[in-house]
C-alpha cells in the first residue's frame, strides 16, 4: 500500500485511495502513475519477492546450506548469461523490450537450468558445502565473464539496454505483462507448495529420505526445476535481484522458530513479498524524486541478515549437524 | 520363544558396488521378534549389507524377500511402512524438535502434504513414551545428547510404524551408559513390541549380552549365523579375529587375548580379580590359577596385592598400577622361562 502511496511524484494519500476506488481525481496523471506504474510495480515486488524467497528456500534445504541462494550458486547468472544472449547479440532492441519477452524467458531459463545442472553435477562429487558455495561463485564468475564478452563486442545501445536490465528493476513489468509474469510465479509457486512434504523429509539427509519412502531422485530433478523455473523467470523480467532469495529464508526460520516446510514455506512466500516491497520503498530517495536502482537496495536489507546468522550460528541452530 | 516363518530372506544374494563385490551368496534369516547383530571386521561391508537389504542400494545378484514378498515388489512407499532404518550419520537441521523429528516417521503413512491425523499424534506419542522421551518432545536436537538424539532415531523408526527395524551402528559415538541404554531398549522393542531388529556395532561385549543372534561375515566365505553363545563354543567367534594374531578367550568376559600373552596366576577377592585380570588381557598377560612357575597374584584388597614370584620372592603392593609395574620389572629380569614354557607349550 505504501508503495502505492511513496513515490518519486507526490500523491495525496486520500487521492491514491479514490484511485484505486476507481474514482477520478483532478489530475490525470496522477491516475496514470499509480494504475500505469505503480500498481504494477508493487504487483511485480510481491510476486518477484516471494519466487525469489521460496527458490532461495528450496536451494538451501536441498543443498543443507545456510549460503545457497540462487544468485550465490551462480544460477541468477546463468539466467544473465542467458538474457545477455539474447539482448546483446539477436535481435533489436527495441523489439525485444517492447514485446519479445518470450525470448528472454526460456533463455533465461535455459541458461539457470545450465548452471543448476552444474552445480547438482557437482554437489554429487563435491560434499563439504562451502566448497560447493566456492564452485558456486566460479561458475558465476565464469557466466560474468562470458557476459563481458558478449557485452564488449555488442553495439552501444543494446549494451545500454542489458546495463538499465541488469540494474534490477520491479517496474519494467507494464500492466499488460503482469498477467504473463503472474501467471509464470504463480505456477511455480504452487509447484513449490507440492514440495512440502519431501522437503521435510529431506532435512534428515537423502538417506533418511528415501527410507521415508521418498523418491529422491525425482525430488532433485523437481526441486532443480521449480528453481530453476522461479529464479529464472524473476530474472527475466526484473533483472538479476540479489539478497532476496538468500537472506529471506532465514527471516522467515528466525520469525517462525522451526524448519518444518509446512509452515516454513508459507511463510517465506510471505515474508519475500514483504521484504520485495520495503526494498522497492527504499529505492525512492526521500525528498529528491530519484529512484535508486533495486540492487543498490537489496544488499543493505539482505547482507546484515545474512551476517548475524552466521555470527550467531551457537544460537541458531537449523543449519548446524545433530 | 516360538519359531516363527522368517520375516526376512535372503536367497543366493550378492552385494556390494559395480566391479566390486563384497559378499556373494549369503542365505540369511531373520526371525519375527528377535535381535540380530552384523558383525564383521571393519569395512568388510556390513553398512552395504544393511543398505542393500532394506532396499537403499541394489543387489548385485540374488534374493530379498520381506514377509515372502520379494523386495523388488514393494512400492517405495510399501517398503517406507516395512524396513525403518538409524543410521551413524549426523542429522542436519539441529533446531528441530523431538515431536518433529518423531513426526517424519509418520511420513509413508501420511496424505500428500504430510498432515498429521489424530492417529499419527498418538503413534508419535507412543513412540516417545517408548524410548522414554517424552518430557523431550518440545527440545531441539541441538540441546540434546548423543544419545537422547539416537533415543529419537529410534522413535521416528518406531513411529514408522515398520515390523523390521535396521540399524546401523546404533551405539558408535555414544557414552558407556547410553550405549547401554540404547541396547536395552532395543531389547525392549524386540520383546515388548515385536519388533524384528538388525543391527551392525562394534560393542561385542554388549551384543553378546543382548542379541538373539548374530550373523558373522567374512570376506571369501559363508556367513556364520547363531546364537553369540554357539558360536562361541563353537569356535567360530575366535576365528574371525584369529587373523590378527589375536584369540578369543570366552572364557574371560568376552575378550580378546593376544596369542603370545604371559601367563599369571590371580586369586583372592572375586571382585577385585576380575579388575587385576582386565589389567592383566590388556597388558598383554593371561589370567592362569596359581601355580608356582609364573608370578602370582593375591588380591587382599583394592590397596594390598602380593605377588609372588617364581624364585620364591613375595612383595606387596598398594594399587594396580604398581602391580603391573612389578610385574614388567620381574619379566625383563632373567629368570627360569624354560620351565614355564614347556610347562604351556
Amino acid at each position: 500500500m505504501a508503495c502505492l502511496v511513496y513515490g518519486a511524484v507526490y500523491i495525496p494519500f486520500d487521492n491514491v485511495v479514490k484511485i484505486l476506488g476507481g474514482k477520478t481525481v483532478e489530475r490525470s496523471a496522477w491516475q496514470s502513475i499509480v494504475i500505469q506504474s505503480r500498481l504494477p510495480q508493487a504487483a511485480t515486488a510481491v510476486l518477484a519477492g516471494s519466487a525469489l524467497a521460496v527458490s532461495g528456500l528450496l536451494l538451501q534445504t536441498f543443498f543443507r546450506n545456510p549460503l545457497a541462494g540462487p544468485s550465490i550458486l551462480g544460477i541468477s547468472d546463468g539466467a544473465n548469461l542467458g538474457v545477455a544472449t539474447v539482448i546483446l547479440l539477436a535481435g533489436n532492441t527495441t523489439q525485444l523490450f517492447l514485446g519479445a519477452y518470450w525470448a528472454i524467458i526460456p533463455a533465461a531459463f535455459a541458461g539457470a537450468g545450465g548452471v543448476m545442472a552444474l552445480i547438482i553435477y557437482f554437489s554429487a562429487k563435491v560434499r563439504n558445502s562451502v566448497m560447493l558455495l566456492i564452485i558456486g561463485i566460479m561458475i558465476g564468475y565464469l557466466a560474468s565473464s562470458a557476459i563481458s564478452i558478449l557485452n564488449y563486442y555488442a553495439t552501444a545501445d543494446r549494451v545500454h539496454s542489458y546495463v538499465m536490465w541488469g540494474m534490477g528493476n520491479f517496474s519494467s513489468i507494464s500492466l499488460e505483462r503482469l498477467p504473463l509474469f503472474a501467471i509464470c510465479t504463480i505456477g511455480g509457486l504452487l509447484f513449490s507448495v507440492m514440495l512440502i512434504k519431501p522437503l521435510n523429509a529431506l532435512l534428515l539427509g537423502e538417506t533418511y529420505a528415501a527410507n521415508l519412502g521418498v523418491n529422491v531422485r525425482s525430488l532433485r530433478m523437481k526441486i532443480l526445476a521449480c528453481t530453476g523455473f522461479l529464479a529464472a523467470v524473476t530474472t527475466a523480467f526484473c533483472g538479476p535481484v540479489s539478497f532476496i532469495g538468500l537472506a529471506v529464508p532465514h527471516v522467515a526460520r528466525l520469525l517462525l522458530g522451526s524448519s518444518n516446510h509446512r509452515q516454513l514455506l508459507p511463510v517465506t512466500l510471505l515474508a519475500g513479498a514483504c521484504v520485495a516491497l520495503l526494498c522497492n520503498l527504499l529505492m525512492v530517495v526521500p525528498g529528491s524524486g530519484t529512484i535508486l536502482p533495486l540492487n543498490a537496495v537489496t544488499p543493505w536489507v539482505g547482507a546484515p541478515i545474512i551476517i548475524y546468522v552466521i555470527a550467531s550460528r551457537k544460537h541458531i541452530h537449523y543449519f548446524n549437524e545433530a | 520363544m516360538k519359531p516363527e516363518a522368517p520375516i526376512l530372506q535372503t536367497h543366493k544374494l550378492s552385494i556390494g558396488y559395480a566391479g566390486n563385490t563384497l559378499f556373494e551368496d549369503l542365505n540369511l534369516e531373520l526371525s519375527s521378534g528377535t535381535i540380530t547383530c552384523l558383525l564383521g571386521l571393519n569395512g568388510s561391508g556390513k553398512s552395504t549389507l544393511l543398505r542393500t537389504l532394506c532396499g537403499l542400494q541394489p543387489a548385485i545378484s540374488g534374493q530379498i524377500k520381506l514377509f515372502d514378498k520379494p523386495l523388488r515388489q514393494y512400492s517405495p512407499q510399501a517398503l517406507a511402512r516395512t524396513v525403518g532404518v538409524v543410521l551413524t550419520q549426523k542429522r542436519y537441521a539441529a533446531d528441530l524438535r523431538a515431536y518433529d523429528l518423531v513426526a517424519l516417521g509418520r511420513h509413508p503413512h501420511t496424505g500428500f502434504f504430510g498432515a498429521l491425523k489424530q492417529a499419527d499424534k498418538d503413534v508419535i506419542e507412543q513412540s516417545l513414551e517408548a524410548v522414554g522421551m517424552t518430557s523431550s518432545a518440545a527440545r531441539r536436537l541441538a540441546e540434546m545428547s548423543d544419545g537422547e538424539r539416537q533415543k529419537i532415531m529410534i522413535a521416528k523408526a518406531i513411529a514408522q510404524q515398520c515390523p523390521i527395524i535396521l540399524l546401523d551402528e546404533p551405539t558408535a559415538f555414544l557414552d558407556v551408559i547410553s550405549r547401554i541404554e540404547t541396547m536395552m531398549l532395543l531389547r525392549k522393542l524386540s520383546r515388548e513390541h515385536r519388533k524384528t531388529i538388525l543391527l551392525s556395532t562394534h560393542d561385542l561385549e554388549q551384543a553378546i549380552r543382548t542379541v538373539d543372534s548374530f550373523w558373522m561375515l567374512r570376506r571369501g566365505s559363508q556367513a556364520v549365523c547363531g546364537t553369540p553363545e554357539d558360536l562361541i563354543l563353537g569356535g567360530a567367534m575366535a576365528s574371525l579375529f584369529e587373523k590378527n594374531g589375536q584369540t578369543f578367550d570366552p572364557l574371560s568376559e568376552h575378550r580378546v587375548i593376544e596369542e603370545d600373552a604371559r601367563p599369571v596366576g590371580v586369586e583372592g577377592d572375586p571382585s577385585i580379580v576380575i579388575w587385576v585380570n582386565n589389567a592383566l588381557i590388556r597388558s598383554g598377560r593371561k589370567p592362569f590359577p596359581m601355580a608356582a612357575a609364573y608370578p602370582c597374584i593375591n588380591c587382599i584388597s583394592p590397596s594390598k596385592f602380593i605377588i609372588t614370584h617364581p624364585n620364591g620372592i613375595c612383595r606387596n603392593v598398594a594399587s594396580v598400577s604398581e602391580l603391573l609395574t612389578a610385574l614388567q620389572e620381574a619379566e625383563s629380569q632373567p629368570m627360569p622361562q624354560i620351565q614355564i614354557q614347556s610347562q604351556y607349550a
